[in-house]
Formats: structure tokens, sequence, C-alpha cells
């Protein structure tokens, strides 16, 4: 039975119906936040309120290129069992409901938890004394700050916890939860194509893929690319760092089969460099520039489309 | 006392594999009689909390000692939890049979901490290759 | 044998450049294996002129799948998801597979019994052999999960190649972040590089990658690529290492060596072996030599 319809409806669905942009890219290091904080920036620019989401929890970048710090942090957590020992009859059956084998019945006294719990529960649903209370494990954090029309939301994995859905899901609750009359959502990726960059494509009207044109950039631009067609995202493809070598046909060739449209150009240049040293976006720091007027170029794009 | 040997075949005079994780066998041995039966260790296909199902395996054998190379962290508490000592340094050198010798002369220390990190007393035989 | 991987925190620093032309000059006095973990985008193999061997699935991941015949629509498995997996399609449930972590909890409540985990293919291994040294690619099913268990197969794939070909030395191609499959590409080694770049948010990703380290307790040292590119971000890269003791162990200059020696499919020690990034690579790897990979026992790692 296919049910590929049903399940990218509903992977698709959004709490609050306003336009959202993702920015991805698959390779890592090739100017996704640099492009997403930008046309955050541009749009404010050009009147419009905008809620970026940064979603690499694994290593946020968005409020040092923006210049702000991480503020108002909530906790994230995951439920974790903590066994009643005057109820638990030793049964182990939450021993063996554990697909992780994270519990262990020791010699005497309850199943104690050692090393990955996700968070599941599917030891509270079996346990028929109900003796499994939700402990709680702190995975991460997510952070708001607002600046004169751009709302960032960050979130930040703890070191040493693998829970990174958990960290997204959060981040996007809050997010949505937050709106506060903001005309559009801006996503700004992880790199890779694993589970929790999709997480963050979810709902997303359109997509911008960053890459660079090296054969390391077309080769992952190509999976990233693969990627959005199975979940029927459309995407445009940004060139950054155009300059550099590479096989450039390939990457016509890619826009091509992917997508008709042919990929946006952005220079190396050195402001870029300057502007995340500095904490402002280039766009506002020096709006004549070249390479600010092809950002600002796609956020007009995006305002046309989605915001007139 | 029950001690459960890691070993790369199923007699006493298989080798030691030195890792807890990835040998093949169990060796559970009964240290006054040498009776002993041999295992497949269930921590080395399975992929998640492996460390954690041999421990469950070895603590409902009633086994009351482990003797290895090395055992990682998660392994580690797992032993721990299911109070089953833990005794590293086995070298892959020995058959079964010697590092049993060994065991009942008292030549290796219990380990208080796993392997997982560097730097630790690994009873006899100190550092690796 | 000895293990060494490369990881940076944050994306695009040049980790796969490094770990290529790095094995390629410990190849001149040692067998080595490489392992490409970086199993979203694994981009190794590109470096060299690889010829592929074997490819195998790799089944490492696990979902959750309703049988529709059995199925009544009580939602009593939309209910129990904690992940938000199972979304109801007018009156049907449906499993998001994306995000399905395959725990188990929805086939538990199910009181039709209608779910079933199963184990889905999430990944591949490619293994390649190119002039003397053996390739191991991981890569991902595009839209699968479980990285983690995936990065595991890699090195069990790595090591057992490393055994036939009697190689004694491992490196490692890591992938970005600080998340699940960082902490499995990380763990069991002897020694990892944490590279970066001197901007303020690579550093920022190298102090949390840092954490993940010493967390885990592995011994660890800095690379800092493409060191000129900001002298002031450098500096406090540098200040900051010697506050927690972290050595650093090379600074890469950058050139435009470095992309040319990429865009020609080439590791740049191999293209531009006169070039400067070249010449801070072999200090890299003097330096390894010393520090790990001839020493004789594993190392103690630094207090952080």
């Amino acid at each position: 039975m296919d049910l590929k319809n049903e399940i990218l409806a509903a992977l698709h669905r959004r709490p609050i119906d306003i336009p959202v942009v993702a920015v991805t890219g698959g390779k890592g290091g090739v100017g996704k936040s640099t492009v997403a904080v930008n046309l955050a920036a541009a749009l404010v620019r050009m009147g419009y309120k905008v809620a970026l989401m940064d979603a690499d929890v694994d290593g946020p970048d968005d409020h040092i290129l923006l210049g702000v710090s991480l503020e108002r942090p909530l906790e994230v957590t995951v439920t974790v069992p903590a066994i009643d020992g005057n109820k638990c009859t030793r049964c182990r059956k939450c021993v063996d409901a554990c697909r992780r084998h994270a519990l262990l019945q020791p010699p005497d006294g309850v199943p104690v938890l050692i090393g990955d719990c996700n968070g599941c529960e599917a030891c509270i649903l079996v346990c028929p004394e109900e003796a499994i209370q939700r402990g709680a494990r702190p995975v991460g954090k997510t952070y708001m700050c607002d600046r004169d029309g751009l709302a960032l939301f960050s979130g930040e994995l703890l070191p040493g916890a693998e829970d990174s859905a958990a960290v997204v899901n959060a981040l996007r609750k809050r997010l949505y939860g937050s709106l506060d009359g903001a005309d559009m959502v801006i996503v700004d990726t992880a790199p890779g194509i694993h589970c929790n960059v999709i997480n963050a494509l979810k709902g997303a009207d359109s997509v911008y893929a960053v890459t660079e044109p090296t054969p390391l950039g077309a080769h992952d631009l190509e999976r990233m690319l693969n990627l959005l067609r199975d979940l029927r995202l459309t995407a445009r493809i940004i060139l950054n760092r155009a300059d550099l070598p590479g096989p450039r046909e390939s990457f016509v060739a890619m826009a091509r089969e992917f997508g008709g449209s042919t990929a946006i150009e952005i220079p190396t240049d050195e402001l870029l460099l300057k502007s995340h040293v500095a904490g402002i976006p280039v766009v506002d720091m020096a709006p004549d520039a070249d390479c600010s007027s092809r950002l600002r170029r796609i956020a007009e794009e995006i305002a046309r489309e989605y915001l007139e | 006392m029950k001690l459960c040997i890691t070993s790369m075949g199923k007699t006493l005079e298989s080798k030691i594999d030195e890792r807890f994780g990835r040998a093949p066998y169990f060796l559970i041995v009964d240290t006054e009689t040498k009776e002993f039966q041999a295992v497949g260790n269930p921590a080395q296909t399975a992929g998640r909390g492996a460390g954690v199902v041999a421990a469950q395996m070895l603590s409902d054998m009633k086994v009351e000692a482990l003797l290895t190379g090395i055992v990682g962290p998660n392994a580690f508490e797992a032993m721990k939890a299911a109070r089953i000592k833990v005794y590293e340094g086995a070298s892959e050198t020995d058959i079964a049979a010697s590092a049993l010798d060994k065991f009942t002369q008292g030549m290796y220390q219990e380990v208080s901490g796993p392997s997982g990190g560097p730097g630790r007393g690994r009873g006899f035989r100190g550092g690796r290759r | 044998m000895k293990e060494i991987v490369i990881v940076s925190g944050k994306g695009g620093v040049g980790k796969s450049a490094i770990s290529a032309s790095l094995g390629t000059l410990l190849m001149e006095q040692h067998t080595v294996v490489f392992a490409d973990a970086d199993v979203d985008a694994p981009n190794l193999a590109l470096f060299f002129n690889a010829e592929q061997r074997t490819s195998q699935d790799i089944r490492a991941s696990e979902k959750a799948f309703i049988d529709y015949t059995k199925c009544t629509g009580c939602h009593a498995c939309a209910e129990a998801c904690r992940f938000s997996s199972i979304a109801l399609s007018g009156e049907t449930p449906v499993v998001i597979p994306y995000s399905c972590e395959g725990c188990g909890a929805c086939a538990i409540v199910c009181p039709e019994g209608a779910i079933a985990i199963d184990g889905v293919v999430n990944g591949r291994i490619r293994v390649s052999e190119a002039g003397g040294t053996v390739i191991v690619t991981g890569e991902l099913v595009i839209g699968e999960s479980s990285t983690g268990r995936l990065v595991d197969e890699v090195k069990r794939a790595a090591r057992k190649e490393a055994e036939r070909i009697q190689a004694d030395l491992i490196i490692t191609d890591g992938p970005p972040g600080i998340g699940c499959p960082v902490i499995a590409a990380v763990r069991g080694n002897d020694y990892v590089i944490a590279a970066t770049e001197p901007t303020p948010a690579a550093a920022s990703d190298l102090r949390r990658l840092l954490e993940v380290i010493w967390h885990f307790k592995m011994p660890c040292g800095i690379v800092i690529n493409k060191a000129d590119l900001h002298r002031a971000s450098r500096d406090a890269i540098l200040e900051f290492a010697k506050a927690k003791g972290v050595a650093v162990l090379a600074e890469i200059p950058y050139d435009r060596s470095v992309p040319e020696a990429i865009a020609d499919a080439k590791p740049v020690v191999t293209a531009f072996p006169g070039a400067p990034s070249s010449a801070a690579l072999r200090t890299l790897a003097y330096r390894l030599k010393g520090d790990v990979i001839d020493k004789p026992e594993r190392l103690r790692s630094k207090p952080g």
C-alpha cells in the first residue's frame, strides 16, 4: 500500500500557515547560515517581520553572524524511567520491551537504566504494576532573541547527548508558539541529509540548496537534491564561492534535472568574512556591495513569491 | 566461583579474546572444578546496548566475575549493576586454561573503572601493545 | 594498530582534505586503511582514483510497519508515539518513516497486534582500492536514519579490511556536528584530531566538540586549517587551546593549491607537494607519528 502522499502530507503539515523558506545544502561549511541570516536581514530591511530558526542544534552559529547572544534559555528534556521499588515485582517486562537494551535487572532490586534511553516510554507502557514514573533527562536548550523585526530561535544540543531530534522538535514548537505576527519563517538547517535535516525541512514552501562549485560540493548537492525530490520540495541552487575551480557542467546539469532554474552565483568575497567576524549581516554592514545585492535579489524573489 | 572468560573458541584450549564486546564466545567456568560451558557472546552481534545484553545473560547465569582484556564504559556500568566483578588484562597470547590458572593465583586485578578512558591500572599486563 | 579520527564540529573546515593528505603522507611508512564515517556526505573517496571492489547493504535501522488488514483505526499507536512519527491521514494512522525510531511503543499498545518493527536497509558500505590502500566508505541511504549505528558498521568494516591487508593504521574522516554519528565515530579511537578554522563560528563549534571529546575521555589535539584566514580568531583559538591544555598539532595555511588539488581529485600533498599547505601537513604527520603512532601504549588524555 503506497502511502507516500499521506506520509508527505502529514510531514509537511504546519501548525500556523505562514510561508516557510528553508536554506540547506548537504555539504557543511558552504554558507548556509550566511545565506539564511542575510535573507532574513534583507527581508527585515524591506519591512517584513521574520522568524529565523537555527536548526543546526549541534552547532548553532546564526547568533554569531547576527552579533547577538543566546537569550531566554529553556531546557529541553527527554523522559527517562524512574522505577518505584515498592510497586516493582521484577517481572522484567520493561527489560524485554526496551529495544535499546538500556535496562538491566540486577540480582536484587529494581531494573537499572544503563546508557542509551531515548525516551520512547515503551517500558512505562508495558509495566503491569504502573511502577514506572517519568523522570526527566536534560538534552539541550532552546533560545529566543528578538531584535528589530528579526526573531532568532536557536537550539543547542548538550555535548555528549544524542537527542538532536528532541531539541529540533522543541525548537519548532517554541517558534510556532511565539510567532507574534511574523510574516515569514526562514529555517537554517544542519548540514547533511539525515533525519534532523528532514525535520527542519518540514513544511517548507521553497528551499535554497547552498553549495560550492567543487567536486565535493557537486557530490553532496546531488544527494541533497535527491532527498528534496523525495520530499517533494522544490529547490533553487545557490553556488557560493562561485569562483572556486570545479565541475561547473555538473551543476548546470543538476539544476536542469532537478528543477529547471539556473543556479544563483555568489563569488568569494572578503566582505563575507569581515561581516562574520563583525557579527553584522553583510546586507546591513555593506548594503551596496556586490554580494549584498545578490543576496538582496534572492530576498526580493522570496518576497515577490510569498509576501506580496 | 563462576567465572566468565572471553574467548576466541569454545574450549579451554582456545585463545583469549581481549574484547568483551566482540569476543565470539564466553567460557563460563567453575574455578574450583574447572568444569565449563561455552556460550555465544550475545554482545557480538547486538547493536545498541550490547554490553547490557551480555551483562544480563551473565547475571542470569549467576556469574560472579568476568576475566577479559578490556571492557568499554557502557558494558562496565552494566557489569557493575549486575554485581559482577571485572578483571581486565587478560592477553590473547594466553589460552583460556592459562588465564584461568593465573586468575586462581590472584594475578589479575579487579578494575574499578572502565577502559573507555586511558591511563587506568590494567592489572597484570599494564599497558597495551 | 592505531586508529585516528578527524572531526570538526563545524562542517566545511577541511576534514576530508586533511584526512586524505594525512593518510597519504603516513602511507610512506605505514599500511593505511581509510574510513569515511561522514555517512551523510561521504567525500573521502573523491580524493583518490579508487576502484570500487564491494558494496554491501547495511540494515542498521528499524521502523514500525502497520498491517492495515488488522488495523481498526483506534489511534492508540499515534497517541503512544513519543517521536510524533505516527500521523493521522483522515482516520488512518500512517507511520512517518523519516522520524520513526523503531522503539516499538506503538506495537506494544496496538490492541490488534497490527504493528511490526522490522529492520530496514539504511546505508551502504563500499570498499574501494587505490594504489596500496583501501578506502571504506559509509553512505546513508537518502531519507534514512540511525547514522550512529551505520558509523559503527563502517568502523567494523574498516577493522576487517585492516586485518585483511595487515594495516597498522586506520584514518577515519568523521562527520560534522556533535551528535550521535560523531559520538559513534569518536569512540574507540586512539586519538582524535579536532580540525577547525579561524572564524568565530568554527571556534564556537570547536569548543562544543571538545566538550564531547572530553566527555568520552579521548586524547585529542587541534589542527587549524586555513590558519591565515583571520589573525585574531587564530590567536583566540591558540589562547583557548593553551588554557585548556590541548595541543595545537599544526596550522595549515590557505593557498590556492588546496582547491585546485580538490578539483583535480587529488590530495594536495600529491598534487602540490611543495605548497605551504603540504609542508604544514607533513609537520602534522611527523607530529602524529611521534605523539601517537609510534608510541607503544595508549595515551593519556589531557585535563579539560
